[in-house]
């Protein structure tokens, strides 16, 4: 993975530490974090761990307090808008605090004229960011008169938008259903082959395992560990250190004392464990191949109380 | 034990509005919850959970206009035109988000709103206040600014609200949305011990937190497009969902979301009907297996 | 978390224990009578008696901080009172000149008296408003007959104005991140869009928090916040509405406008009171250019 990455991390924290205006202690103290390019890094922590205090340390919406922060080289916080080198979107946990226009075209195309391209240009990313999210069909709809889901596909498609090439998620599962974490999963995954560099910063490990390379773990301010997400995230004791729970599939892999499975296919990968068979040759991701399934599961509305 | 909340064909739709058709969020779902239960209600966004819940105590269709038919009633009461305020004797009602729920300036008068509005004598008042903020552990922080708890106390404290009044019927919607994983098992184990606890409080939850539902409902209600597909213990409604998400959605309609320990051990046993939901449970069904 | 939440006034002071509503009844009479009086003598020996009994409160640095906010607001009700020529009889002499710009006594006595009325009024409100728990406050309001809606109007929204402002915050944050401009009255109100759309949400579920906690019921309600009230604090109170009366006689009846001219105020002294009137000025001025330059 990353030792096989030539590039330099895109994203790179030294040493940070960062410090509220009339707070006595410190939301992050002495963090390092590697961001590559083309690579999923989570950060997860439990609430107040100093996540999205980080999130916003590495978009240049603060400046640390000590340490450096450095995207593609430069200081984010100096960085103008529309200027060259790397361009670093975030996405907030709430959607509503990112939709600002009167329709979801012109929310779509704020971010690409602000950085300047042409007419032309900005309907055609609106178009593709669009197709890509679903929202073809709701471009003239008001932002707010969406449903929540769909708000935040909004959001997420504004940020895409500009082709950043740093993409910092922060709480993307929050409030979301299965399917809809799903597909936001897939589409982190597809920036990422793009070539950028994301980082989702969240407390649903479930959903860190299943997107991320890397993860860094934080507790009150300070990192606990940082390395491949399987091993990170499937340690008990940095777990508990943190105040975090190992979420169900982790949790049971542990208890077996097997190894913690993750990506899209953690499913399939534990049950190719469990049944013995470390052949993980087949396409990852097929649903379906466990076998006949007896047609009926009682599943006509059978109400009633047992 | 008699039923505390019955529902009888009841349908919910929603009224048009400028540019969103008519919809119909619960089409003729019936239910009966006895006292000391613990429902969860699970199904994809906008399959009508958050609807179920809201019904419960009047908000629907009083306060969020909707034509509601069918008949729905908790503790005896109609809860379809009961005032939402003579409901609040009998049910609480938890959503999503605690900062909208919160009036108060100090976390203590915010748990004695709902007291103060039942004209409960002050020396009982603060006898509660101090025992919920007690069991809720937040009796350090009583004199604080609710606004200045964490998400984790916040969600907390209104489930502190919501049971200072004694209900009989306890209604959540998305009570762990914000909360990581630990403060999210904290307010299951709240719920639940109300449920097993003496007053024996029937509890609804509506969640997207299976593996949470797993471990504490006693029963799991499964909508789809405001269906009942299914309401059994949760062993299985979770199977019966494991296996049609293996089938690759034979069935119209988003997945809901399932235990991913239930997922695993469908792919393992296809043919099995009752499989483990939790992952103590997988430990041992695994066993058994050999 | 945020500047504007309202930390409980801590204390323990006999002004903090002091039943809220004999000190409202007193700050009413500080109020009235400095509306009633235009002499700066006894408005300032009242300032001052006010101000020693918020030192023995213990919160005389919070009030003096409070004070100092509204120098700048003096200092440009003296400036111009003291060069403007409407106080004066036609054709009167000014006391004294700097440069080019004229002091004139009447004026000046006249400016002073103003700042001596808002400075009484100031230290008396706040001395007890910063004494009472805004909880005890609204408590006590609703122990005055006012309805309950209306001290729970007021509490939600002084716990809305933090929630808003963060909201806000959040909102230009988003902007920023997205290379959009964050200044000037464009994009402010352009910020405001999800600031209002996210209030008017707030308060449709808090209207529904309220009626399911019970608000709006037909039970009378018990107020949990028990506001001590002993007979002695209702003598209290009363003796605090007679003072307010007096007052407001008082003030009327003796200590009306100040007749001042040229030969009862020294020039030494009125160049003193304007210059540093505009150094006050001077400073805060720069202060504001400083910041907006930095911005």
């Amino acid at each position: 993975m990353s030792t096989a990455n030539p590039d330099p991390a895109l994203v790179s924290l030294d040493d940070v530490t960062y410090a509220y205006a009339g707070s006595a202690s410190a939301a992050l103290a002495g963090v390092s974090l590697e961001g590559p390019a083309g690579q999923v890094t989570a950060i997860v922590g439990a609430t107040g761990s100093g996540k999205s205090t980080l999130g916003r340390l590495i978009v240049g919406l603060l400046r640390p307090t000590a340490g450096h922060v450095r995207v593609a080289g430069v200081d984010p916080a100096r960085r103008r808008p529309g200027s060259d080198g790397a361009r670093v979107g975030l996405v907030f946990q709430n959607p509503n605090h990112q939709l600002l226009a009167r329709s979801i075209r012109a929310e779509l195309a704020l971010g690409p004229a602000a950085l300047g391209w042409g007419a032309d240009a900005v309907r055609g990313r609106v178009d593709a960011v669009a197709t890509r999210l679903a929202l073809a069909g709701v471009l003239d709809a008001h932002p707010y008169r969406v449903p929540v889901p769909v708000r935040k596909r909004v959001a997420i498609g504004a940020i895409l938008a500009m082709c950043p090439d740093v993409i910092v998620l922060d709480e993307p599962t929050a409030g979301q259903d299965r399917a809809d974490a799903d597909s936001i999963a897939a589409l982190i995954r597809e920036e990422a082959r793009r070539g950028a560099a994301v980082i989702v910063i969240t407390h649903d490990l479930r959903f860190a395992l299943e997107v991320a390379e890397s993860g860094l773990v934080l507790h009150e301010g300070r990192a606990l560990v940082h390395g491949p997400v399987r091993r990170v995230l499937a340690d008990q004791a940095t777990l508990d250190a943190a105040g975090l729970e190992a979420p169900p599939l982790a949790a049971l892999a542990l208890r077996l004392g097997l190894a913690v499975p993750a990506g899209a296919g953690a499913i399939e990968e534990l049950e190719q464990t469990i049944r013995g068979r470390p052949d993980r040759s087949g396409p990852p991701g097929t649903r379906g191949r466990a076998g006949r399934v007896p047609g009926d599961h009682g599943m006509a509305g059978s109400g009633g109380a047992p | 034990m008699p039923a505390l909340i019955t529902l009888l064909d009841v349908t919910v739709r929603w009224p048009a509005e400028p540019g969103l058709p008519a919809r119909t969020a619960l089409k003729r779902v019936s239910l009966e919850v006895a006292a000391g239960e613990l429902v969860g209600v699970v199904g994809a966004a906008g399959s009508g959970g958050a609807t179920l819940v809201r019904a419960l105590n009047g908000v629907v269709p009083q306060l969020i206009p909707a034509e509601v038919t069918g008949r729905l009633e908790v503790c005896g009461l109609d809860a379809v035109r009961t005032p939402v305020a003579e409901m609040a004797r009998v049910v609480s009602l938890v959503t999503d988000d605690p900062e909208a729920q919160m009036t108060q300036l100090t976390v203590d008068a915010e748990v004695a709103f709902g007291l103060e509005n039942q004209g409960l004598p002050l020396d009982e008042m603060r006898a509660r206040v101090a025992e919920v903020l007690a069991l809720v552990g937040l009796d350090a922080l009583a004199a604080r600014n609710p606004l200045t708890l964490s998400g984790g106390e916040q969600q907390r404290l209104v489930v502190a609200c919501a049971i200072a009044s004694r209900p009989r019927v306890l209604a959540l919607d998305e009570p762990t949305a914000n909360l990581d994983g630990p403060a999210g098992r904290r307010v299951l184990e709240l719920a639940r011990g109300l449920a097993s606890g003496p007053d024996g409080v029937a509890v609804v939850i509506a969640s997207h937190n299976v593996d949470l539902l797993a471990e504490y409902a006693d029963r799991i209600v499964w909508l789809r497009d405001g269906r009942m597909v299914l309401d059994g213990d949760p062993s299985a409604v979770f199977t019966a969902m494991a296996h049609e998400r293996a089938q690759e959605r034979v069935n119209p309609g988003p997945p809901a979301a399932t235990p991913a320990v239930t997922e695993l051990c469908a792919r393992l046993d296809p043919g099995s009907q009752a499989l483990p939901v939790t992952v103590a449970g997988t430990v041992e069904w695994l066993a058994g297996r050999g | 978390m945020n500047g504007l939440t309202l930390d409980a006034a801590g204390g323990t002071s006999w002004l903090h224990r002091m039943s809220p509503i004999p000190k409202l009844a007193w700050m009413l009479a500080g109020v009235l009578f400095a509306f009633a009086t235009f002499d700066w003598r006894p408005l300032l020996v009242v300032s001052a008696a006010t101000i020693l009994v918020a030192v023995s409160a213990g919160i005389g640095r919070r009030l003096g901080w409070t004070l100092l906010a509204f120098a700048p607001l003096a200092a440009s009700i003296l400036l111009i009172q003291a060069t403007a020529t409407w106080r004066c009889a036609p054709g009167c002499q000014p006391v004294a000149a700097v440069g080019p710009i004229a002091i004139y006594a009447e004026g000046l006595v006249h400016g002073i008296s103003l700042v001596a009325r808002v400075l009484t009024m100031e230290a008396v409100a706040f001395t007890v408003l910063l004494t009472i728990h805004p909880s005890d406050l609204f408590a006590a309001l609703e122990r005055l007959q006012l309805p309950r809606s209306l001290s729970l109007a007021a509490s939600m929204t002084l716990q809305l104005v933090p929630i808003l402002q963060r909201e806000l915050r959040i909102v230009l944050a988003a902007q920023r991140v997205r290379g959009l401009r964050t200044y000037g009255p464009t994009s402010l109100a352009r910020g405001l869009v999800p600031v209002i759309v996210a209030s008017v949400e707030r308060v449709e579920q808090v209207a529904i928090s309220l009626e399911s906690r019970g608000f709006g019921g037909r039970t009378s309600r018990t107020s949990f916040r028990g506001v001590a009230y002993t007979r002695s604090d209702g003598w209290l109170a009363i003796a605090g509405l007679v003072a307010g009366g007096a007052g407001i006689v008082a003030g009327i009846a003796w200590w009306g406008p100040v007749a001042a001219g040229p030969s009862d105020v020294s020039a030494a002294l009125a160049i003193a009171i304007v210059m540093s009137a505009s150094v006050v000025f001077a400073t805060v001025i720069l202060r504001a250019l400083w910041l907006a330059a930095r911005a």
